[in-house]
């Protein structure tokens, strides 16, 4: 298990070299120059000359990247071109915002999701399927800027209970972790859903119930438990997803994180700020993804025992 | 089966109704119930009028900085104004007044001598001394963001006399001085704190003369303010100040709603009525220095007829221009450039004549009229723009195609050249509203006229007051006129949301400038 970490963590580099560069390269050949951006329409052509000699701008394209990958590997992700202060702090200033609202959304969508998938399929075609069925497609439907504006008007405008921006206190983050759980709960209802029903069906529970198991342990214990590999994988790609997928929300609710960041940064070309920040969220990603197959592992006794070293030939002949 | 097609009906049934509910939202005034910050509610209904020590104010953007030297947009002059002073201030009526100094007098063309304020500390409890604004200056003149607007002053030839008293010389006679020392740039602070501070963390704090001082900046969200006990003027009547950078519009007119916020800047045209629909909220609307123009490339081979740029501008039906893009809220101008600034002259309106316009268009040898690309930046308003100045040239057989993008990925694109755009300017000294058709400043209008040049260069070098100034102005203004490079035709007001329970808002042309110490808000 150690060994397979440990090659993950290594397969991680040549991914976030690709995301390097193709992120590097779409900055540098998307039109525009960063300093006309920075520097506003009042700048002379003076100015802007300095402005890209400051930034190593006039290097050639491989230069500059190297450059930058160079510095990167030892955590230098460069100076923002608007703010000059560090990539890197300004991304770890920024980062945990994204985190506890991304965390906040996905323990929400599976506490959700997986309860009423779990129903669902328990009371399949009954009132309650139907209904969280037709919600569920909607949740996947619904553009979520919408949503974020319809909760802000229902419960800040019209009902006055929960505030609207910002996240300076723990009511603060209620409406952006709903509205960014959105889709992924309805995801995990369904794949919850669809995963018990053929459970349910199998040999196995039918044995336990004919053995006089209570209908709750059969289901939690017997059926749900292995159901619960597909629903890892969806929690675990939607967790991923929503790491870079909370712009729209933070947005919405100027909730001040990575995602906004990097849509700003994107907007007046500071690329050492789009380029750290799609780095950072690269890596968060490629560590959930990890994390996920080893929840799998965990989970699962059979997955598990592909990362278990085999037992040597004369242990196992002792043995028999 | 008939119980199972019974609960797929109501099942039906209910997601309708839920979808009903999700849309009701959408439609009708809402019902205005106060929250704070943290989302109580709270108690409404008694006319006590206890000061609350704080007032929460909403802007558009979070400042990269508030480093003065590095000011270039209004993000960050709406945050310098707090904190900061310069050696001259605009009032609410657009009027140059003292700021920081007791006096100056222009000696010659090139020499001016200042005197500071007595008795003024930093919000650190230094003193305000001659040797701070020099430093500021020459730190103006190293930021490659800051160095043209202070290429004037010739500090290797300036002198400090003391502590309160210095003579800057320039390199030659430069009018617009005083306005220039008044804009969020001319903002002066420590040489020492800047020097303790550093680069990077000077810029996330202050250390200045303003009623103001930073007291936290939470990255992303707001920054918080705090009286500055040393501040020379009269104390500001509120302790606090919370400014939250709320990007979207709509989510500013929402603050309002939910009561979480006192005063909002940049209140869009189309969210006035809704403001001022809102209960214990209303509109503080006035002139602004925000005018809109259309501008011909002066270097574009189809425009250098000046009976085509003549065709362009008689096509324009300005007053249906206005009102259809902005719903009457703009005001039309026949000045080449924001009324409010001291200058600009009202000039012959021009007169919309369709059949005139096609008539010159045929003169000029276009009778059935080209093709264009019309440039706009990204902005509802500025496409509604080009969307009616589109239909109106079709008339005269001008086909514009509209191109919205960002101004410096649009000249990325086309080699720094393009044919027709609208932008918007914003300038309180007429030299800087004139500044567009200088051929140094070459992103406006690409300006190749020699004797523009020249002329504008006059103009900086008479000083208000001097006659000569009015006779280059109204020269500049006739050619101008002439020439017809571009067309002026609106200005924007400067629209702020308030609520009831603020007195002593002042309405100012512009929130870089406006005075907050009067204010109160009341619980």
């Amino acid at each position: 298990m150690k060994r397979y970490i440990l090659g993950r963590i290594l397969m991680m580099i040549p991914v976030l070299l690709g995301v390097i560069l193709i992120t590097f390269t779409m900055m540098y050949l998307s039109p525009g120059e960063p300093a006309r951006f920075v520097l506003g329409d009042m700048a002379t052509e003076e100015d802007i000359a300095i402005f890209n000699e400051e930034n190593n701008l006039n290097d050639p394209f491989f230069i500059q990247f190297v450059k930058y990958v160079g510095k990167a590997i030892t955590g230098d992700l460069g100076i923002s071109y608007t703010t000059k202060q560090p990539v890197l702090d300004e991304v770890l200033a920024r980062f945990p915002t994204t985190f506890k609202l991304t965390v906040l959304s996905i323990i929400f969508s599976v506490i959700i999701g997986v309860t009423v998938g779990i129903i669902s399929a328990v009371k399949q075609y009954g009132f309650i399927d139907n209904i969280m069925r037709v919600i569920a497609m909607l949740g996947v439907s619904m553009p979520t800027f919408w949503e974020g504006l319809m909760l802000i008007i229902l419960f800040s405008v019209v009902l006055g209970i929960l505030p609207s921006s910002g996240i300076t206190s723990w009511k603060h983050w209620i409406l952006p972790a709903i509205t960014l759980s959105t889709q992924p709960l309805a995801a995990c209802m369904r794949m919850t859903r669809s995963s018990m029903l053929e459970e349910i069906r199998q040999d196995y529970v039918r044995t336990a119930r004919s053995k006089g198991q209570k209908e709750f342990l059969v289901v939690m214990i017997h059926a749900f438990r292995n159901a619960i590999l597909p629903i890892i994988t969806v929690v675990g790609v939607n967790f991923a997803r929503m790491m870079g997928g909370a712009a729209v929300v933070e947005i919405v609710f100027s909730v001040p994180g990575l995602g906004k960041l990097i849509v700003d940064a994107i907007s007046v070309k500071n690329a050492p700020v789009v380029q750290g920040g799609i780095l950072f969220v690269a890596f968060a990603m490629s560590f959930i993804n990890l994390f996920t197959d080893i929840i799998y592992a965990l989970v699962d006794p059979r997955v598990r025992s592909q990362y278990i070293r085999p037992r040597n030939k004369k242990t196992v002949a002792k043995e028999v | 089966m008939l119980k199972v097609k019974k609960s797929k009906i109501i099942s039906l049934v209910l997601a309708v109704l839920l979808m009903i509910s999700a849309l009701v939202g959408c439609t009708g005034s809402p019902e205005k119930t106060e929250v704070d910050n943290s989302g109580q509610n709270l108690s409404s209904g008694a006319e006590d009028k206890k000061a609350k020590d704080t007032i929460t104010i909403l802007v558009k953007a979070e400042p990269t900085t508030i480093d003065p030297a590095q000011q270039n947009n209004e993000d960050i002059g709406l945050i310098t104004n707090f904190v900061y002073d310069g050696l001259f201030d605009l009032n609410e009526k657009g009027e140059l007044v003292l700021g920081l100094l007791e006096d100056y007098e222009i000696e010659d063309d090139i020499t001016v001598r200042f005197k500071l304020k007595e008795g003024i500390k930093y919000s650190d409890g230094t003193d305000l001394t001659s040797k701070d604004v020099f430093f500021d200056i020459k730190r103006l003149q190293e930021s490659p963001v800051s160095q043209s607007h202070y290429r004037f002053v010739d500090l290797g030839n300036s002198v400090i006399e003391d502590d309160h008293n210095f003579v800057l010389k320039f390199h030659q006679a430069w009018a617009p001085f005083q306005n220039i020392m008044s804009t969020g740039r001319g903002s002066i602070y420590s040489q020492a704190a800047f020097e303790a501070l550093g680069d990077e963390r000077f810029g996330r704090t202050s250390v200045g003369t303003g009623p103001y001082k930073v007291v936290n900046w939470i990255s992303g969200t707001q920054i918080e303010l705090t009286r500055n006990e040393h501040y020379w003027g009269e104390p500001p009547k509120t302790k606090n100040i919370i400014i939250k950078f709320i990007g979207e519009p709509t989510a500013r007119v929402i603050e309002l709603e939910t009561g979480a916020a006192d005063i909002s800047y940049y209140i869009e045209g189309n969210d006035i009525e809704r403001v001022n629909s809102i209960d214990g909220y209303h509109i503080e609307q006035g002139d602004s220095y925000r005018y809109f123009t259309f501008l011909m490339s002066m270097q574009e081979p189809l425009f250098q007829d000046v009976r085509v740029r003549e065709a362009m501008t008689l096509a324009i039906n300005k007053e249906a221009l206005v009102r259809a893009a902005t719903n009457g809220v703009a005001t039309p101008i026949n000045g080449y450039g924001p009324p409010l600034v001291e200058g600009v002259m009202e000039m012959p309106e021009i007169p919309y004549d369709v059949e005139k316009a096609k008539q010159l268009m045929a003169e000029a040898g276009y009778p059935q009229g080209f093709e264009i690309e019309l440039h706009v930046v990204p902005s509802t308003l500025f496409q509604r723009q080009a969307e009616v100045i589109q239909s109106m040239w079709a008339e005269i057989g001008i086909k514009a195609n509209i191109v919205v993008s960002p101004l410096a990925t649009y000249e990325a694109q086309n080699g720094g050249k393009f044919q027709a755009s609208i932008r918007d300017g914003n300038a309180s000294e007429i030299s800087n509203v004139l500044i567009i058709y200088e051929s140094s400043f070459g992103s406006r209008l690409q300006g190749n006229d020699d004797w523009l040049d020249e002329k504008l260069l006059e103009l900086r070098t008479y000083y208000y007051g001097d006659p000569q100034r009015e006779i280059a102005l109204k020269e500049i203004y006739d050619y101008l006129h002439e020439k017809r490079y571009s067309y002026p035709f609106m200005m924007m007001p400067t629209v702020y949301g308030v609520s009831d329970k603020v007195e002593g808002f002042i309405f100012h042309p512009t929130a870089m400038n406006i005075n907050p110490n009067n204010w109160v808000v009341y619980e």
